[in-house]
């Protein structure tokens, strides 16, 4: 009979809460003992939210492949309406986020690329005319920065980048803080947290609402996804209003910030890392930008080393690892039923460390093949649900790490043990502080 | 059974498979052949890129190569058809 086997369960179960304080205080180390524990399947309990981690690219595949009416993303991640706001993604209804999810890829298609790379490179110019010769940097904060800034500029233009301010920043800082691993359980639980994210959100729509006043009344057109968000309409011919406009840039920015920061992070550290392949690394970037004076999307697809290492850091290191799905119909699995109302947990960390999807899968291999299937490697997810920012993730961390390599040598300012991982607010990035030393090469001084 | 890769006037042919269910439409594939992929507009998610020809001769197969190793979700399969 189909659905007959039980689905095993971890060990480990506060009677009460289950496994939620083990899962909060570091869901990476939990769910890599599910998995040694159940293998491809197995269960926990989030404070009685029943929760199936599913493991491998076979599993991946048939989640990713399920419609929203069985395994629905929107009702997994109801934590990201305070933060979005009403009204948008999530927080909408499905036909009208099936809308706004339209309009968000309008500006990320091929042809908008071609402009966002010229970008990145002039704000990675203007962070090396601050660098100087020599020093010391925190790679989190240098690159939660420069991402900020590069984000920001390719999506609201260059106006509203020019007047980017710490006000700002801190303004984003406590909508990131509002999402913790807590919140998969309890998404509106009242906290400070949360508190100091909606006053965010909403100065937020204060800040962004004035600048596209402030455009309208100019009348000029501008080539960033703000524009795009103001042009766009409904199928019913509604224009989005102030709020919807500011969660459309709220969402883009949330999505693709700390993600690209931590990658271009991981990334820096893994080149320092790998010595035995840096003149290699070296080498192509050189010829590259011999050939093409500028970076352009054709100069950045001959940097076939770097997107290896690229590639191979979202492997060992992907920001984002609790892709949840809520089951809103029996979900079957192989032999397995999986009830309605569990949630469905995949989570790339545990998967791009099978044996069987990856030779060798602890080594750092930036020449490692791409994997046949589309499932084995999941950093930006997959399905419909997939991160449609990712061409413009590699982009920039690809245009950030070939123009300052091509100026900079860089070196480990501890010994390499002391570089762990840490996952606040659900993002795995590199363990505070990350520090690394730096030298323009000879040549390129000032 | 060995397999035979088809030839017309001596040129090899390839067939296309585009995997609809993890198609976003970022249209990289357009960019690189025009003549082989189009967008469909539709009320799903995401535009989908339909196929202008699922048949292609190796004059072609270049651009359908380049759309493959480009489109940023890998969802475009360039395959040499073969006699079974």
């Amino acid at each position: 009979m189909s659905g007959a086997h039980q689905i095993p369960r971890v060990s480990g179960a506060d009677p009460s809460i289950g496994h939620l304080e083990e899962f909060n205080s570091d869901p990476l180390l939990f769910l890599q003992r599910v998995h040694k524990e159940c293998g491809e399947i197995g269960e926990f309990d989030l404070a009685g939210l029943g929760t199936i981690l599913l493991v491998g690219s076979e599993a991946h595949e048939a989640v990713f492949r399920a419609n929203e009416e069985q395994l629905s993303a929107a009702q997994a991640y109801q934590m990201m309406i305070p933060v979005f706001g009403e009204g948008i993604q999530y927080g909408a209804p499905p036909h009208i986020e099936r809308q706004q999810l339209k309009i968000q890829i309008q500006g990320l298609k091929h042809d908008r690329m071609l402009n966002y790379a010229g970008i990145v490179e002039h704000e990675t110019t203007l962070l090396i005319k601050q660098l100087g010769k020599k020093g010391t940097i925190d790679v989190n904060q240098i690159f939660s920065d420069l991402t900020l800034k590069t984000s920001t500029h390719c999506l609201l233009g260059a106006e509203l980048r020019s007047e980017l301010n710490d006000e700002f920043s801190t303004l984003y800082k406590d909508l990131e803080n509002g999402i913790a691993p807590s919140s998969l359980s309890d998404p509106f639980e009242k906290n400070e947290r949360l508190t100091k994210c909606i006053r965010a959100r909403k100065r937020l729509e204060e800040l962004i609402g004035d600048h596209v006043d402030r455009r309208r009344t100019k009348g000029k057109i501008y080539e960033d996804m703000l524009q795009v968000y103001m042009d766009s309409k409904y199928e019913d011919g509604t224009p989005l209003n102030k709020a919807e406009i500011t969660g459309m840039v709220i969402w883009f920015m949330f999505a693709g910030h700390h993600t690209s920061a931590n990658t271009t992070a991981w990334t820096l550290l893994e080149v320092v890392k790998n010595p035995a392949y840096l003149s290699k690394l070296l080498e192509e970037i050189d010829q590259v930008f011999l050939k093409f004076p500028t970076v352009t999307v054709e100069s950045l697809r001959e940097l076939l080393l770097l997107d290896g290492f690229i590639r191979e850091s979202l492997r060992l290191h992907p920001p984002l690892n609790a892709i949840t799905r809520r089951v809103m119909s029996d979900f079957q699995y192989k032999e397995f039923t999986i009830p309605t109302g569990k949630n469905i947990m995949i989570c790339p960390y545990v998967s791009h460390k099978l044996e069987k999807s990856f030779r060798k899968p602890l080594s750092f291999n930036p020449e490692r093949p791409s994997p046949k299937d589309n499932f084995s490697e999941i950093a930006f997810g997959g399905g419909r649900h997939k991160c449609i920012g990712n061409g413009f993730a590699i982009l920039q961390v690809k245009t950030i790490l070939a123009t300052l390599l091509k100026q900079y040598t860089f070196n480990l300012s501890e010994l390499p043990e002391k570089y762990g991982e840490a996952m606040p607010a659900l993002i795995l990035r590199p363990k505070d502080p990350c520090e690394l030393t730096y030298v323009k090469k000879d040549g390129q001084g000032r | 059974m060995l397999k035979k890769t088809v030839k017309v006037d001596n040129r090899l042919r390839y067939r296309i498979e585009l995997d609809h269910d993890l198609c976003q439409g970022h249209s990289v594939c357009i960019a690189e052949a025009p003549a082989l992929f189009s967008l469909n507009e539709s009320n799903a998610s995401y535009d989908q890129i339909q196929l202008i020809t699922s048949e292609i001769d190796e004059e072609q197969s270049e651009a359908a190569f380049r759309a493959q190793k480009y489109c940023p979700n890998g969802v475009i399969r360039v395959l040499p058809i073969e006699d079974s």
